[in-house]
């Protein structure tokens, strides 16, 4: 056994290039995976370790109005008098500072909250951070609390409004008609951690003074939560379900209030973090399976060159199981190396996404590699390489030590095949050996559709990015055969280089065929990704020909529209947009219960792991929503465009009519609900029930910033029913801004206004940020396709090693050599590129229509320079690979078998 | 056999490197001058360095000293593009291991030397016809190496060898590989090619039979030829 180990180490050794090319070639497949694992893995364990913090509470009932009495009793009930409450009153209103106004979000709270975790302030002199050894109850202390009964009652604002509104601690807010004092500045809320996109920034004041504001009036829209902190040993997610089905049975149908736990929070937040790592963690499966090529491809070559030894071995007694053993040995030192290097390269990359999605996820967060990422990390090290392998390690089950007599030619020779007869005889056949070697192609299509399954955790997605991904592959089969024909043809030219090249080309069938694939699909990978992520930031940052608003502004109550457009007038704006915005419940479809009729009913193995997939997403925290706006406009707005159906009718619906009215939906809200054309919707608005059938489905592109809706109703429907509206005011200079916010707010204190710019800005921050961690999976991506790139032209070249020293003793120099594998790995390269981009686009267009609503945008410079890019590495990479060959004098030949 | 020296060999040397001993000489102050049209064959025990003769007398690996004049061509001052360019022309060689391009069919690796020196397409056309008479292997043309066998092989390693009319051909033991009856046709093929067109011959062999058909014979003991 020693020596068997020792041998192979000693080879590997001696063949140091290839260990090291095999190392660092799986180790770059395998980076970002572990890298990805571990940051997935540090992200659940510190979410799970600071989940109470995170909710502020054991439990928290959220509602749009303040609990009535038999909600409050069945709390009492349930959690029993021993509980801890917390009241938290939110809502967007505009504020103002020294003469400046802004959005922002009050938040009214109790001197309770946060049962957990804590809020942290400024740390200045007057206002020190709470000892973080008496959490719960010495936070207002200092500052003082917000439910007093103070002249000038306090506010604590975020650091952001601060800022914007150039405001100091002890300085005056305006919150609707009441004025604050700024008591402190919040660095960080405990809730705050983990919500990324915050529309308007954050101001806390205290519940009892919240009615001086004024603000509480009709279309208010408000949230209610209050949070509850149990006694150790609750079984909380038992009595979340109990408050569930009592405050279910309450009314017929949805309820109106939430009750989430720390549990819900932990899976809404993974779930969020699980979108953005499932997308790259496609794309680490990509690197893999690249790096997989590679790392087979240089197996091959190397097992090509240890064939002689392993049959001499043979030859002198060792036995077939020993000759495996050493084989495997050695790939199991090699995927332990590249296993060793891969952690290393993760432990150097690991803490660069913690910088990348800095505000995105917690602070404090630490990532760790944990043990059971090392365990994956090896076992994708080890095992990984061994399927990766397998297809090439199954070649030597036909080895025996009688090659070395016959030469090691008759090893590979193949077997001519039997002429075509059927209707088959255009399908590709195959002989014993290589029905084997298909065989061994099926575990690692096994390992990866695991993975993909597992990252996209839906048997569903997984198996389709798969498929897909298979089928590109076969596509690229098909297009490479089919140029073989084109090959042969212009092989008849009489400049000898290209003849040469040419015939080289489609003589070697199979290794072309693979180099044009294995080509094809690297230039496929490094196309599609940046093509889809380019269309989605191009429409975010420049939506094609729509005008991005200036202000957006809501809770425009109806007698204010005309004074507002007047107002707007007279300044010499203009109110566009204006929309009418009516809350209400969506009861049933077609007779059944809204949410009742999403669980579908279905039978076989699919369909059951669909049916978990869709358990999981509910508990998950899919939370359901009880209210939805709805509106009606005379036509569509530039943002909205019908894709089915007919346009709504422009007759008012008539009250007395027994048809239903005519209903709009945005497809994916259509889609997400299961809704189609015809179907018939119950509504209830203010009480009133209300029938619409379903006439078409809008696309509408949300970036456009302009007020839009998921729900539109034919005209006449909701004219009696109470309602604010939506508006947005077009760009103007930025140094004219201010003073229109200013002036707004002045006149119409309840109307919010919204700096489209600035949310842009926001987002645009984000996306950034979460484009660097997309770029940095492609790159990673991109640099296993370049390494595989080299691993296949160096093989093929290495095969061709005879046949150039034939051509130097036939006379060709060394020149003509060089053009013969440029022009031969040229042409290979180019085509492939070039097919494998043209397919890119073609899916990543598939890609954007389908998942992002048509976003999709030509980048012609990238395409084109991942062309040129790749033609010329194959090139170079075929002169590096060979120049070793080129440059040898052809005396090898005489030397050869 | 003419008196104009074709090939000029004069205090030729070569040795291998050897891991921590010294350099084995292969090749040991040799000279020998070769006449136009005239054939020799050059032997000598296995590892006496026949076949580093051979690849130095064919430009495929260079001397470490001592001087290669063929057709008054000093070989060791060419550069290995002139070399190959050199041998494409002057040189012919055939390989006991046939060494043909399994992908090409017969007559397209009787094609391919002409096709290096970019001879007119006709030109090749007319001349490769005309070999592959020569060999009786017309009816063969279109059969890879591996449709054909050993002695098949062989005579298209000859045909490639003639088909740039070299002046100088070398054969490594040229029917090493063929069982008797079918090395003897081969060589019969290949003196009876040669002779009708007054090529200078150096066949490597230790095979006695074919040595002795060669109108000198030359004998490689200890890197010196007697």
């Amino acid at each position: 056994m020693n020596f068997w180990v020792g041998l192979a180490f000693k080879e590997l050794m001696r063949n140091r290039r290839f260990s090291l090319f095999f190392v660092l070639n799986l180790s770059i497949g395998l980076v970002g995976f572990i890298a990805l694992n571990a940051f997935n893995h540090s992200i659940k364990a510190h979410l799970q370790d600071n989940l109470k913090e995170i909710l502020t509470a054991d439990l928290a009932v959220y509602s749009s109005r303040p609990l009535d009495k038999i909600e409050e009793n069945i709390i009492d009930r349930v959690l029993g008098p021993q509980r801890h409450t917390a009241r938290q009153i939110t809502f967007f209103s505009m504020i103002s500072g020294k003469n400046i106004s802004r959005l922002a979000r009050i938040v009214a709270i109790d001197d309770a909250f946060p049962l957990y975790g804590r809020i942290t302030f400024d740390n200045s002199p007057d206002f020190l951070h709470k000892s973080p050894d008496n959490k719960n109850n010495s936070l207002f202390r200092n500052p003082p609390p917000l439910n007093n009964s103070n002249p000038h009652p306090g506010a604590w604002i975020s650091r952001d409004l601060a800022l914007v509104l150039n405001i100091k601690k002890g300085d005056l807010i305006g919150i609707g008609s009441r004025q604050f004092k700024a008591d402190a500045i919040v660095t960080a809320t405990p809730a705050g951690a983990v919500s990324p996109v915050e529309l308007a920034p954050v101001i806390h004041i205290g519940t009892s003074r919240l009615k001086e504001t004024g603000l509480m009036g009709f279309g208010s829209r408000t949230r209610h939560i209050s949070y509850y902190k149990l006694p150790p040993g609750t079984d909380i997610v038992q009595i979340t379900q109990t408050l569930r089905n009592e405050f279910s049975a309450l009314v017929n149908g949805e309820p109106q209030i939430d009750v989430y736990n720390s549990k819900d929070v932990n899976q809404n937040l993974g779930r969020i973090f699980g979108y953005f790592t499932g997308y790259l963690g496609l794309v680490a499966i990509v690197a893999l399976f690249l790096a997989g090529i590679g790392t087979a491809y240089l197996f091959r070559g190397y097992l090509n060159d240890r064939l002689k030894e392993m049959a001499i071995l043979m030859g002198l007694g060792a036995g077939r199981m020993q000759t495996y053993g050493l084989v495997l040995c050695q790939v199991i030192m090699l995927g332990l190396g590249a296993t060793l290097l891969s952690v290393l390269l993760s432990v150097v990359v690991l803490p660069l996404f913690p910088e990348v999605m800095k505000g995105l996820i917690p602070p404090g967060f630490k990532t760790v590699i944990p043990p059971g990422t090392l365990g994956l990390a090896v076992f994708m090290g080890t095992l990984g390489s061994l399927i990766f392998c397998l297809p090439v390690f199954v070649r030597i089950h036909d080895l025996k030590p009688v090659v070395l007599l016959q030469g090691l030619h008759t090893f590979f020779s193949i077997p001519a095949a039997a002429p075509p007869r059927s209707i088959w005889k255009w399908m590709p056949r195959f002989h014993g050996k290589q029905k084997i070697q298909l065989i061994s192609f099926i575990p690692g299509g096994l390992v990866f559709w695991g993975l993909a399954m597992a990252q996209t955790r839906s048997l569903e997605r997984g198996t389709l990015f798969l498929a897909g991904f298979f089928s590109v592959f076969g596509i690229m089969a098909l297009i490479g055969r089919g140029l073989l024909i084109l090959v042969k043809f212009f092989s008849r030219t009489h400049r000898v280089i290209a003849k040469i090249a040419l015939r080289n080309i489609f003589r070697h069938k199979h290794a072309s065929v693979s180099c044009f694939v294995t080509i094809a699909m690297g230039a496929f990978l490094i196309n599609v990704i940046p093509q889809v992520k380019n269309g989605i930031q191009d429409e975010i940052s420049r939506p094609q020909g729509l005008a991005v608003p200036g202000f957006f502004l809501f809770d425009i109550q109806p007698e204010q529209l005309s004074l507002l457009k007047t107002f707007l007038d007279n300044r010499k704006f203009k109110l566009t947009n204006a929309s009418p915005l009516v809350q209400g419940r969506i009861n049933s479809v077609n007779g059944v219960g809204f949410y009742e009729r999403i669980e579908e009913k279905k039978t076989g193995l699919l369909d059951k792991f669909k049916r978990k997939e869709k358990k999981d997403a509910r508990s998950q925290g899919e939370f359901r929503r009880r209210t939805f706006t709805f509106s009606w406009r005379k036509a569509l707005d530039a943002s909205e465009s019908m894709v089915k159906g007919k346009a709504l009718s422009n007759t008012p619906w008539n009250f007395e009519s027994d048809q239903p009215f005519e209903v709009s939906l945005e497809e994916g809200f259509a889609q997400r609900f299961h809704l189609k054309i015809g179907d018939v919707m119950e509504f209830d608005v203010q009480g009133i029930p209300l029938k619409g059938r379903v006439k078409n489905l809008r696309k509408v592109r949300w970036n456009s910033f302009q007020p839009n809706f998921f729900i539109l109703f034919q005209k006449g429907v909701l004219n009696d029913a109470p309602r604010t509206f939506l508006a947005s005011i077009p760009q103007m200079p930025e140094s004219e801004k201010m003073p229109l916010q200013n002036a707004i707010i002045q006149k119409f204190p309840n109307i919010s206004v919204l700096d489209v710019k600035h949310t842009v800005a926001q987002l645009l921050d984000i996306t950034q940020r979460l484009t660097i961690s997309i770029n940095f999976m492609a790159w990673l991506a991109i640099l296993a396709g370049l390494v595989v790139l080299f691993s296949i032209v160096r093989h093929e070249t290495q095969t061709r090693v005879w046949e150039i020293n034939l051509l130097k003793v036939l006379g060709a120099g060394f020149s003509d050599v060089r053009r013969i594998i440029l022009f031969e790995f040229g042409l290979l390269g180019t085509t492939a590129a070039l097919f494998g981009i043209v397919l890119s686009l073609g899916v990543s267009y598939g890609i954007s229509w389908f998942f992002f609503g048509r976003l999709w945008v030509f980048h012609f410079g990238y395409s084109l320079f991942s062309l040129g890019a790749i033609s010329l590495i194959s090139m170079a990479t075929a002169l590096v690979a060979t120049g070793r060959v080129i440059h040898q004098k052809p005396v090898a030949l005489l030397k050869s078998l | 056999m003419t008196n104009i020296p074709i090939l000029s060999v004069s205090r030729l040397e070569k040795s291998y490197p050897q891991a921590g001993t010294a350099p084995l000489k292969v090749i040991s102050n040799t000279g020998f001058t070769i006449f136009s049209g005239e054939t020799i064959a050059i032997t000598g025990q296995s590892g006496s360095g026949k076949s580093t003769l051979m690849a130095l007398l064919a430009g495929l690996d260079t001397p470490d000293s001592g001087t290669i004049l063929l057709k008054e061509q000093n070989l060791n001052r060419m550069n290995q593009d002139q070399l190959a360019r050199f041998r494409a022309k002057q040189i012919g060689v055939i390989f006991q291991q046939f060494h043909l391009m399994p992908h090409l069919t017969a007559m397209e690796n009787i094609m391919l030397p002409l096709e290096i020196l970019k001879y007119h397409p006709k030109k090749i056309h007319t001349r490769t016809r005309r070999v592959l008479e020569q060999v009786g292997l017309t009816r063969r043309r279109d059969h890879l190496p591996a449709q054909l066998s050993g002695g098949e092989c062989q005579r298209v390693a000859i045909a490639r060898a003639l088909v740039v009319k070299p002046a100088l051909l070398l054969a490594d033991e040229p029917t090493g590989n063929l069982d008797n009856n079918t090395g003897e046709q081969v060589a019969d093929l290949l003196f009876d090619l040669v002779t009708s067109s007054g090529m200078t011959l150096i066949v490597v062999t230790h095979n006695m039979d074919l040595a002795h058909r060669c109108q000198r014979c030359l004998e490689l003991k200890k890197g010196k030829l007697q």
